[in-house]
């Protein structure tokens, strides 16, 4: 009795594995970020003085979106940093239900990154800093970032605790 | 009738048969269980590592349309199990720290890890003399039910480690594969 409850655990053990094999997708995909660095200049000799140059920096004026349980607020990195105290930097589009309105908040960045650019003389930047809450769920992050990312104004995102 | 008492006679006689069969011993008896033992270690041991190094990871993804993953990736699943972040790793390795509190010390054996791949990666493309078309990318496949406090601790093991690229990894089900991406829950209209 002992070797049939064996032999009928193996037969098991094979079934559940061909199952979960069948039934696992084929495909994966993934959502990039990045994590900026400090750029060093490092003496090369050896290899025909080859240097390494920054393509995008992040700056005072860069993008920044916070993501909270109740709205998103969008403003540069300044607003979020040295004047976080200020009002008047600051945009907010909260959430309906609980449901994160990115579409709106993509529609609103555009609207306010070219109006910088036109009124203000601040250059657009490929790049956006995004600021979550600690109790924000991981696929919520996860989509945002996916969809902030389809945006033309916007190549790269960086998570906030990505910033050294 | 006479058809009817010999299918009697037969099963009667096949019953008389397995009868005695049963009541021998017989010696190759345990032979079908070793066999069947000898596959489960073998599928466990080899085949379900080999064909996917996702069998095993208790990772729940969400379903959600990305772009394919790069050529050169770290790959780790990070799941939260009874109060604690479970990390592990494609090459069977588990790193495991408090969800609430990870102190800096909690987390440099998994930096350690880290910096040893990277090493291992870059030696291996000096070996085969071929650049990667990306950077190297650490993909994490985090589980569902984790929240972006869980994540801080990773984020600060990867810029410990050097790593400047990392990604999220989603399951791209077969509906959504070729489509566009929309989400009812994060607003907006949806694709036409």
């Amino acid at each position: 009795m002992p070797a049939i409850l064996f032999n009928l655990f193996g037969l098991l053990a094979i079934l559940t594995f061909g199952l979960r094999a069948v039934t696992l997708a084929a495909a994966y995909g993934v959502v990039p970020l990045e994590i900026p660095v400090v750029q060093a200049a490092i003496n090369d000799p050896g290899l025909h003085e080859y240097r390494e140059e920054s393509r995008i920096s992040l700056t005072q004026s860069t993008p920044a979106v916070v993501l909270t349980a109740d709205a998103f607020y969008f403003g540069d990195l300044t607003a979020f940093t040295t004047n976080l105290a200020g009002i008047r930097d600051k945009y907010i589009i909260r959430h309906i239900d609980g449901a994160p309105q990115l579409q709106p908040l993509l529609e609103q960045l555009a609207a306010w990154v070219r109006d910088r650019a036109e009124h203000q003389n601040v250059p657009p930047t490929k790049v956006l800093v995004l600021i979550p809450a600690g109790d924000i769920p991981l696929p919520i992050v996860t989509q945002v970032v996916a969809g902030l990312r389809t945006s033309p104004n916007f190549e790269r995102v960086i998570l906030s605790n990505g910033l050294m | 009738m006479a058809k009817r008492s010999t299918t009697i006679s037969n099963w009667s006689d096949a019953f008389v048969a397995t009868q005695q069969r049963l009541s021998e011993p017989l010696w190759w008896f345990p032979y079908p269980f070793l066999i069947a033992i000898g596959m489960v270690l073998l599928l466990t041991g080899h085949l379900v590592f080999a064909i996917n190094p996702r069998m095993g990871h208790p990772a729940s993804l969400i379903n959600f349309p990305a772009q394919m993953r790069p050529d050169s990736a770290i790959w780790f699943s990070m799941t939260p199990i009874d109060h604690d972040i479970v990390i592990t790793t494609n090459d069977r390795l588990i790193f495991r720290w408090p969800q609430n509190l990870a102190p800096a010390q909690a987390t440099q054996p998994f930096v350690a890890y880290l910096r040893r791949r990277v090493a291992n990666e870059i030696d291996s493309a000096a070996l085969l003399k071929r650049a990667p078309s990306t950077p190297m990318t650490v993909v994490i496949a985090a589980d569902q039910r984790l929240k972006y406090l869980h994540l801080r601790p990773i984020l600060a093991a990867l810029a410990e480690a050097g790593i400047t690229s990392y990604a999220f990894e989603t399951l791209v089900i077969a509906s959504t594969q070729h489509g566009h991406s929309h989400d009812p829950s994060l607003g907006g209209h949806p694709p036409e």
